[in-house]
């Protein structure tokens, strides 16, 4: 291990004596001692110890307790406490009211200093990496162009990207810790939670897709719910991944819009045709008939094969009847252009 | 005497048929389209109607729509005249409204037992 920077908060002149030996003798630096809280806050600045060693009972105002949240939140330094056997109900509210990296009480001995210092600066190294790499995942949650939302006990909102918040058109503030169904239609609200529920029950991921109405613009949306680990046993959490896909949709309906309205002006084309076709065939067929001659007979016979010849493209145009009838139900455009006739 | 009216944009079918008609003793009336058919209508009262589908600019349903909303004329019956099949649209559409749907080209004596059928 390389040599660590141990800053010593101690007001007994013996006690942090045999300590500075201690720690020497187990490869640390020391690199100051100090014996106030304030000049503790005023040392971690200036020299930026691994760690510090610090008596909860210290001389002047500031205790122990007091100088060891004041570094851990403004320097990001671990502290172990120290303290004598009498003072347990200090060491209680210490631990309370702190983070400490670890208690050492008094008198110490080689080895339980030792061990309670590698133990602290594991753990602080772990909490770094975890910081930087909770920050990592929250870069990348927040540039997201997908809504995020993670859901937690009474349907309230735990975390919220940016995203998301532009989708319900709120303040990321205002969204945190509220129930889920203030911001959406309250129908969308009880299908989202019938969803939210059954992704707690089966423990796996799920999509749906939701078409709503705001204003006079429709909008889709593709959602995904994957169950998050519980942050405790009492607090489960299902996390949203929304996706706007109005512009996707609009853009297929579109395009079958076009289809339908080119399969539409194909059947007319037919119809006409056909009904051009069979006009002459119909004249020919009585004229025959009105006058019944040596050919009559091969005359129909004719007239009868153009004929066949239309009801086969009358076949085609009852098959594109049916696609067009299909294509019409699956994509809702009925009303718009079933109507012509 | 009993009356057919014939409804349709081309001349050549509208002779046929009303010679055919003349033939069997109808007495005959023309129309080239929806217009002049319900001007027609609001003179005279035919006893059955042959009405042409593929027309512009009033198509035959919406001619046959039109006849049967003037009042007197809803009991007429219209025989629906095509060289086009019906579509299931139609059929659901117009179902009731008309007496019969003639595909062309057809048998004109066929078209007069029909036509006489329907006047029984």
């Amino acid at each position: 291990m390389e040599k660590k920077k141990i800053l010593v908060v101690e007001d007994e002149f013996i006690t942090a004596t045999s300590l500075k030996v201690c720690l020497e003798g187990i490869g640390c630096t020391v690199v100051s001692t100090v014996d106030t809280g304030e000049q503790a806050v005023k040392a971690a600045e200036e020299l930026k110890p691994d760690l510090i060693l610090m008596d909860i009972i210290l001389n002047g105002e500031m205790s122990g307790i007091t100088a060891a949240n004041i570094i851990q939140q403004q320097y990001d330094i671990p502290v172990i406490y120290f303290t004598g056997q009498s003072d347990e109900a200090t060491l209680n509210r210490a631990l309370e009211s702190g983070e400490p990296f670890g208690y050492i009480v008094k008198p110490f001995e080689e080895k339980n200093l030792k061990s309670n210092i590698m133990l602290a600066l594991y753990k602080h190294s772990m909490d770094l990496r975890l910081k930087a790499s909770e920050e990592l995942y929250r870069t990348i949650a927040e540039i997201s162009e997908d809504g995020i939302f993670i859901i937690t006990n009474n349907y309230s909102v735990a975390y919220v990207n940016a995203s998301a918040a532009r989708i319900i058109n709120r303040e990321p503030a205002a969204i945190i810790n509220q129930p889920f169904s203030d911001f959406v239609p309250e129908e969308m609200s009880w299908q989202i939670r019938s969803v939210i529920d059954e992704v707690r029950e089966t423990n796996k991921n799920t999509r749906m897709l939701q078409e709503f109405t705001s204003g006079d613009r429709k909008f889709w949306l593709d959602t995904r719910f994957i169950p998050l680990a519980p942050v405790d046993d009492s607090r489960w959490q299902v996390m949203m991944v929304i996706r706007d896909i109005t512009d996707q949709v609009i853009l297929e309906e579109e395009m079958a819009r076009e289809g339908i309205i080119q399969l539409e002006k194909n059947m007319e084309q037919f119809q006409i045709l056909n009904d051009q076709i069979r006009n002459p065939v119909q004249v020919i067929m009585g004229l025959t008939l009105l006058e019944k001659g040596p050919y009559t007979k091969k005359i129909l016979e004719q007239a009868e094969m153009i004929d066949n010849l239309v009801s086969k493209l009358d076949k085609g145009w009852i098959d594109s009847e049916k696609v067009r009838n299909f294509l019409m139900y699956h994509h809702r455009h009925g009303v718009e252009i079933g109507k012509k006739n | 005497m009993t009356t057919v009216l014939i409804v349709d944009d081309n001349p050549d079918i509208r002779d046929l048929f009303a010679t055919f008609l003349t033939m069997s003793g109808f007495s005959t009336l023309t129309a080239s389209g929806g217009e002049e058919c319900l001007e027609l209508l609001k003179k005279t009262h035919p006893d059955l109607i042959l009405l042409d589908i593929m027309m512009e600019p009033m198509n035959g349903w919406e001619v046959l729509t039109q006849i049967k909303n003037q009042p007197g004329n809803e009991d007429i019956p219209v025989f629906m005249v095509s060289g086009k099949v019906l579509s299931d649209d139609e059929r659901k559409k117009y179902d009731g409204q008309y007496k019969m749907y003639i595909m062309k080209p057809v048998r004109p004596e066929w078209l007069m037992k029909a036509i006489a059928d329907a006047l029984e």
